[in-house]
C-alpha cells in the first residue's frame, strides 16, 4: 500500500512537471521577404533550443507575418522558417549558405520584433520542342547536381519535371549552386524517330555541356530545349561460351539497359535469342547501354555483361557466358561491446540493371555470397552502426572497401572483412581574432587517397563561442577548416576542400582518438571563393 | 445490252482482284479540321507517319480489305477504319478526336495555394476507374489528353495540415487533422460529386478545390492470442472502406516486430474493414475484422486464421448449347471484396468437373466463372445454397463447393455509332462488365451474358438499361444515345 501510494504520487508529479512550461521566456517576431520587406504569411517557423535534450517548438506566421513562441527556458536558440517550394529564412543569415545567428535568451526574457529575412528559392521553367517546333510532351527535364560516387564524378538527380501537352516544364525550390539541365524522352513514339537526350543547348555529354549557375531566388523563364531526332542504331551480336552439352537446348535471355552517365538505373528491353547461333539485335536510341545475357543451367545462372556505345560500336558485340561464382569469406568485428558478426548481412549490388545478392553472416563470421555473376560489384554491409567503420574489405589482393570488386570467372578468392567500432572524434574551438564572430561551419576533409570519397567529409556548426564537437569519424588524415558564418555542408567536395587547402589544419586521427583542434577562422569572403 | 454491262463489270472485278493497288488518305483534327502531321498510321506490319499536309499512302497492296489505325500520342484514342486498295484510289479521310483538358487550383481552408495534392479524373459513374492523375508538385494542376466525356474529379492531399508544436523534446505527436478525399466541388464521395463535361480540344479552366481539414485519429492493431502462429512472417495490413477509391490509402505496413502491432497514424472516423494477410503463398494466413473509428484512438484486435483449400465440382445444366461447352475450358475464380489485398484465386476445371483452389483466406468471397459462354446458376456449400454466389468462410467451414453452370446465356445486340465501343455493366455485379467494338456497319454483339439487368452504353456514361432472360437475345439501338 505504501509503495503504491508513492508510485501514484510520483506519477502525479510527473504529470505536473510535463504540463508546466519549461520556462517563462517569449520570442516573437516577423518573417519578411528579403527582396521587398513584405510580410510572409503561413511560413512554418521552428525554434530549436540548443540544450539537451534537444527541444523545439513549431509555429506558423499569421496573415501579417507574425509569430510567437512562449514558455521558453533560458539558453541559445536556432530560429528558421520554411515555406514549401518557396524558400527559407534563417535568423541572421542573408544567404541560405550561411549558418545564421543563435538567439541568446536569459531567464524570463521576452524579445519581440525578431526579424527573419525570407530568401526565395529559384524556379526554372521553359519548354521542350520537337524538331518541327511542336511541343514535345512527356519529356523528363531534370536538374542534375555534380556529385561523387566511389570517388568518381557522377550527376545526381536534384529536381525533375515532365513536360505537359504544351511542352512546358517547371522546376521549383532550387537552392543556389551549379547544375546541369537535361532533357530526355522516356517513352518513344512507335514508328517515329526517337528524340535524343541532351543537356541544355544540345550537348550530348556533361563534359561538353554548360553549367547553369543559380545564385539564389532567380526566376529563370524560357529555358527551352530544342530536341533533335535521330534514327535508331542497330546493335547486333552473338552469345558464346555456352557449355557444349547445353548447346541448342534452350533460349538465352538478353536485356539492354541504358547506362548513360546521368542514369544509373533504367528498365531494360528483354529478348530471347535462340540456338544455333544465339545472335541478337537491338534497335537502340543513340547512347550507352549495358547488355546482359543470362541462361539457367542446372540451377545455376550463367551470365555475360558488356557495355556498348552506339556511336562507337561496329561489327558484332560478343558476349561470353560464364558460370556464377560462390564468394566465401569471413567477417570479423573488432573492439569490445560491438555487435556480434552474426548481426550483419552483406549486400552486393551492381551498376545499373541487375540482381542483388544478399548473404547473412553466421555467428562465427563466415558467409557465402551464392551464385555471383562475374563482373564488378559493390559491397554493402548492413546494419553498420554510426560509430563503426569498414576497416578491411579485401577480395584476394583487391582492396574493395571503397571500390567495386572485380569478381572474375572461376575466382576462388576469399573475401575478408573487418569492422571496427574505433571511430575517432574531435572537439575544440575556432581560433579567431579578438572581436571576430566565432560562429563558423567546421569542415573535416580527408586528404590523400580518400580525398575523393565524399562520404568521409564531415560537417558541424560551431556555436557562437566557437565550440564544436564531431563524433564517428573514420580514422585517417584530414584537413580541418573553420568557415566564418557559413554552413560547411556545401563545402563537402574535393574541389572546395582543394581550393581551401592551404588554410586548413592538417590532423591525423588514429583509431579511437579524441583530439582537440583549434582551426583558424577563414574569413567569409575567402571561404566563399571555394564555392562555384 | 444487259449482258454486255455484266461482262464489263465482271472484267473490272477481275482486274481489281489481280492487280496490286494503293490506299491513300488524310488525317485531320475532328474539331479544327486541320490536317495533322506526325500521325502514326498502321496497316498490318507497315507504319508510316503523315506529312505536313496530314497525308499518308500505302502502295503495292494485294487486293482485299485492310484495317488502318491512326494514332498520335497527344490524341487520347486511336481511330480504326477499313479500306480497299485501288489503282487510282480515293483518299480515305480519318479524323482524330482531340483530347480534353481540365485545370484549376487547390486551395487550403483559408484560400491559400496548397501543394502536395493529386487530382484524379474518374469517368462519371465509375469511381473505381481513374484516368489521369496530376503531379503533386504545385497547387495548380492540369490534366490533359483526356478522352472527351463526363468526369468526376477527386483530390487527395498528402500535404499535412499545419498543427503547432508546443516547446518540447521528442518526436511530434500523431496529427489530429488531415485533408480528407474530396470530390469536386466539395463532396465527400462519388455519389454526391458533380460531373463535369469535357469537350474535345477544349480546356476547362477554373476547376478549383477548396480543402477543409477533418479530424483524424490513430488505430493500433494487435493479433489475437488465439491467432495462428505467424511469428517470423511479414504481415501485410490494410484498413479500408468499401467505398474507398484508392483502396489502401489509409495505410499498410508490416508490423513492428517488437510489439507485434500495426499502427495507422491517420484515420478519419468511419467504418472500416481491417485486413491482415501474410506475404507469400506458402502457409498463408490472414484475417478480416470490422473496425468502427470515432474521434478517439482505437485499439483493434484481429484474429489470424490459416488459409483453407477449397475443393468442388461444377455441373453443367443441359440446354441447347451445353453440348458445345468443354468443362476443361472453364475457370472458377474466388474474388474477395478487396482484390488489391487478396488477389483473385482460381483453378481450371478438370474434364471430370472437379476443381481445387488452395490457400484461401477465410473471408467473404464471390464465385465467378470465365473461359466459356456459361453463367453461374447456383452455388452450394455442402447442402446450403449461397445467396448472391457469395461464400463466407469467416466461420472457418470448408465444405465441398458445388457450382451449377448453365450455357443458356443471354445476348444483347444492336446498333451504335461505327468506330466506337459499347460498354456493358451488370447492375447487380460491377465485375460482370466489359466492352465490345462496334463494327464499321454499326452493329455490335455482346454474347455469353448471365441473365440480369445491364446498362449498355456507346461511350462512357448514359446509355440504356436492359433486362435479359436466360437464352434471350435482346436488341438495342444506341445510335442516338451517346
Amino acid at each position: 500500500m505504501q509503495v503504491r501510494r508513492r508510485a501514484l504520487a510520483s506519477a502525479a508529479f510527473l504529470a505536473i512537471a510535463f504540463a508546466q512550461p519549461p520556462g517563462k521566456g517569449v520570442i516573437s517576431g516577423i518573417v519578411v521577404d528579403a527582396s521587398n520587406n513584405e510580410p510572409v504569411r503561413k511560413a512554418i517557423v521552428t525554434l530549436t533550443w540548443q540544450g539537451a535534450p534537444r527541444s523545439w517548438s513549431t509555429g506558423r506566421t499569421d496573415s501579417s507575418g507574425q509569430f510567437k513562441f512562449e514558455g521558453l527556458p533560458p539558453g541559445k536558440y536556432d530560429l528558421r522558417a520554411i515555406k514549401a517550394d518557396t524558400g527559407t529564412a534563417i535568423y541572421g543569415a542573408s544567404s541560405v549558405r550561411e549558418l545564421g545567428e543563435l538567439i541568446t535568451l536569459e531567464d524570463g526574457e521576452t524579445p519581440a520584433g525578431v526579424k527573419l529575412r525570407f530568401l526565395h528559392s529559384a524556379t526554372i521553367s521553359g519548354r521542350a520542342l520537337d524538331p518541327r517546333g511542336d511541343p514535345a510532351t512527356n519529356i523528363s527535364v531534370t536538374l542534375l547536381k555534380p556529385s561523387r560516387n566511389l570517388g568518381e564524378g557522377v550527376l545526381a538527380r536534384y529536381r525533375s519535371s515532365e513536360t505537359n501537352d504544351r511542352g512546358e516544364y517547371r522546376l521549383v525550390d532550387v537552392e543556389p549552386g551549379q547544375y546541369y539541365l537535361h532533357a530526355e524522352q522516356h517513352f518513344e513514339r512507335v514508328g517515329a524517330e526517337p528524340l535524343v537526350q541532351q543537356f541544355l543547348a544540345g550537348a550530348r555529354e556533361s563534359k561538353d555541356a554548360t553549367f547553369l549557375t543559380i545564385h539564389g531566388g532567380e526566376t529563370l523563364e524560357g529555358v527551352d530545349f530544342h530536341m533533335t531526332s535521330e534514327p535508331y542504331v542497330r546493335i547486333h551480336g552473338r552469345i558464346t561460351g555456352i557449355p557444349d552439352a547445353w548447346r541448342e537446348m534452350k533460349g538465352i535471355d538478353i536485356m539492354s539497359w541504358t547506362a548513360d552517365e546521368y542514369v544509373e538505373h533504367s528498365i531494360g528491353l528483354p529478348q530471347t535469342t535462340q540456338a544455333p547461333d544465339y545472335t541478337f539485335s537491338f534497335d537502340l536510341k543513340p547512347g550507352r547501354y549495358g547488355l546482359d545475357a543470362s541462361i539457367n543451367i542446372e540451377g545455376k545462372t550463367w551470365t555475360a555483361t558488356r557495355f556498348v556505345d552506339t556511336a562507337q560500336t561496329s561489327g558484332d558485340v560478343v558476349l561470353t557466358l560464364s558460370p556464377p561464382v560462390d564468394v566465401k569469406g569471413k567477417l570479423q568485428v573488432e573492439s569490445a561491446g560491438a555487435p556480434s558478426a552474426g548481426t550483419f548481412n552483406l549486400l552486393l549490388t551492381r551498376r545499373g540493371f541487375g540482381p542483388r545478392i544478399i548473404a547473412n553472416v553466421a555467428a562465427d563470421g563466415s558467409f557465402t555470397l551464392n551464385q555471383v555473376p562475374p563482373g564488378e560489384w559493390l559491397l554493402n554491409i548492413n546494419p553498420l552502426p554510426p560509430e563503426a567503420f569498414l576497416k578491411v574489405a579485401r577480395l584476394g589482393d583487391q582492396d574493395v572497401r571503397f571500390a567495386r570488386m572485380d569478381i572474375r570467372p572461376g575466382s576462388e578468392d576469399p573475401l575478408s572483412i573487418v569492422i571496427s567500432m574505433n571511430t575517432a572524434q574531435i572537439h575544440g574551438e575556432v581560433d579567431a581574432g579578438p572581436g571576430d564572430s566565432k560562429r563558423a561551419g567546421i569542415l573535416l576533409a580527408p586528404t590523400g587517397q580518400y580525398s575523393t570519397l565524399t562520404r568521409f567529409y564531415y560537417d558541424v556548426a560551431a556555436d557562437d563561442s566557437g565550440k564544436f564537437e564531431l563524433k564517428n569519424i573514420r580514422p585517417g588524415k584530414y584537413n580541418v577548416f573553420a568557415l566564418e558564418k557559413l554552413s560547411s555542408v556545401e563545402f563537402k567536395t574535393p574541389e572546395a576542400a582543394g581550393q581551401l587547402d592551404p588554410l586548413g589544419d592538417e590532423i591525423e586521427l588514429k583509431e579511437g582518438a579524441r583530439l582537440e583542434v583549434h582551426p583558424k577562422l577563414i574569413p567569409v569572403e575567402r571561404a566563399r571563393e571555394a564555392l562555384p | 445490252m444487259k449482258a454486255v454491262l455484266l461482262a464489263l463489270s465482271l472484267s473490272v472485278v477481275a482486274a481489281a482482284q489481280t492487280r496490286n493497288g494503293s490506299i491513300i488518305g488524310v488525317v485531320s483534327d475532328s474539331v479544327t479540321h486541320h490536317p495533322l502531321r506526325n500521325v502514326l498510321v498502321t496497316l498490318e506490319q507497315q507504319q508510316v507517319s503523315t506529312d505536313d499536309a496530314g497525308a499518308f499512302a500505302f502502295h503495292d497492296l494485294k487486293p482485299g480489305q485492310y484495317r488502318i489505325a491512326a494514332e498520335r500520342p497527344d490524341y487520347p484514342a486511336f481511330i480504326e477504319v477499313t479500306a480497299s486498295p485501288a489503282a487510282d484510289p480515293d483518299p480515305v479521310h480519318i479524323e482524330l478526336v482531340p483530347g480534353a483538358a481540365v485545370s484549376g487550383r487547390i486551395l487550403d481552408e483559408d484560400g491559400d495555394p496548397l501543394a502536395g495534392c493529386n487530382v484524379q479524373t474518374h469517368p462519371a459513374g465509375h469511381p473505381e476507374l481513374f484516368i489521369g492523375r496530376s503531379a503533386a508538385e504545385s497547387s495548380e494542376y492540369r490534366l490533359f489528353g483526356l478522352q472527351p466525356g463526363k468526369y468526376m474529379l477527386a483530390v487527395q492531399c498528402a500535404a499535412p495540415v499545419f498543427q503547432p508544436r508546443p516547446f518540447s523534446a521528442g518526436p511530434d505527436p500523431p496529427p489530429s487533422l488531415a485533408y480528407p478525399l474530396q470530390f469536386y466541388p466539395a463532396a465527400p464521395d462519388a455519389a454526391s460529386a458533380e460531373t463535369i463535361e469535357l469537350a474535345p480540344g477544349i480546356e476547362k479552366t477554373g476547376i478549383d478545390f477548396r480543402m477543409r481539414p477533418a479530424h483524424v485519429t490513430q488505430v493500433r492493431v494487435v493479433t489475437a492470442p488465439s491467432s495462428a502462429d505467424w511469428r517470423g512472417r511479414d504481415l501485410f495490413g490494410g484498413l479500408i472502406q468499401p467505398t474507398d477509391l484508392w483502396g489502401n490509402r489509409v495505410g499498410r505496413m508490416t508490423p513492428d516486430s517488437a510489439e507485434n502491432s500495426f499502427f495507422f497514424p491517420q484515420v478519419f472516423p468511419g467504418s472500416y474493414d481491417l485486413l491482415a494477410i501474410t506475404l507469400g503463398p506458402e502457409n498463408r494466413m490472414g484475417g478480416i475484422q470490422r473496425v468502427e473509428v470515432k474521434d478517439q484512438p482505437v485499439n483493434a484486435v484481429i484474429e489470424l486464421k490459416h488459409a483453407v483449400d477449397i475443393h468442388g465440382t461444377v455441373e453443367l445444366e443441359s440446354s441447347a448449347n451445353s453440348s458445345k461447352i468443354q468443362l476443361s475450358k472453364i475457370y472458377i475464380q474466388l474474388i474477395s471484396d478487396y482484390p488489391q489485398f487478396m488477389p483473385p484465386l482460381g483453378d481450371k476445371v478438370k474434364p471430370d468437373g472437379s476443381f481445387a483452389i488452395s490457400a484461401v483466406i477465410p473471408m467473404r468471397l464471390r464465385v465467378y466463372t470465365h473461359g466459356a459462354y456459361v453463367f453461374i446458376k447456383s452455388v452450394w456449400l455442402g447442402s446450403k445454397e449461397l445467396i448472391g454466389n457469395t461464400l463466407d468462410l469467416s466461420s472457418g467451414s470448408a465444405d465441398t463447393l458445388k457450382i451449377e453452370l448453365s450455357a443458356n446465356t443471354a445476348s444483347i445486340r444492336g446498333t451504335a455509332p461505327p468506330g466506337t465501343a459499347v460498354t456493358f455493366r451488370n447492375l447487380d455485379d460491377k465485375l460482370l462488365s466489359g466492352s465490345r467494338p462496334v463494327a464499321q456497319s454499326g452493329q455490335f454483339r455482346i454474347e455469353g451474358l448471365a441473365p440480369g439487368r445491364y446498362r449498355v452504353a456507346a461511350g462512357e456514361d448514359g446509355g440504356s438499361e436492359i433486362a435479359v432472360q436466360e437464352g434471350e437475345t435482346a436488341t438495342l439501338d444506341l445510335t442516338n444515345n451517346q
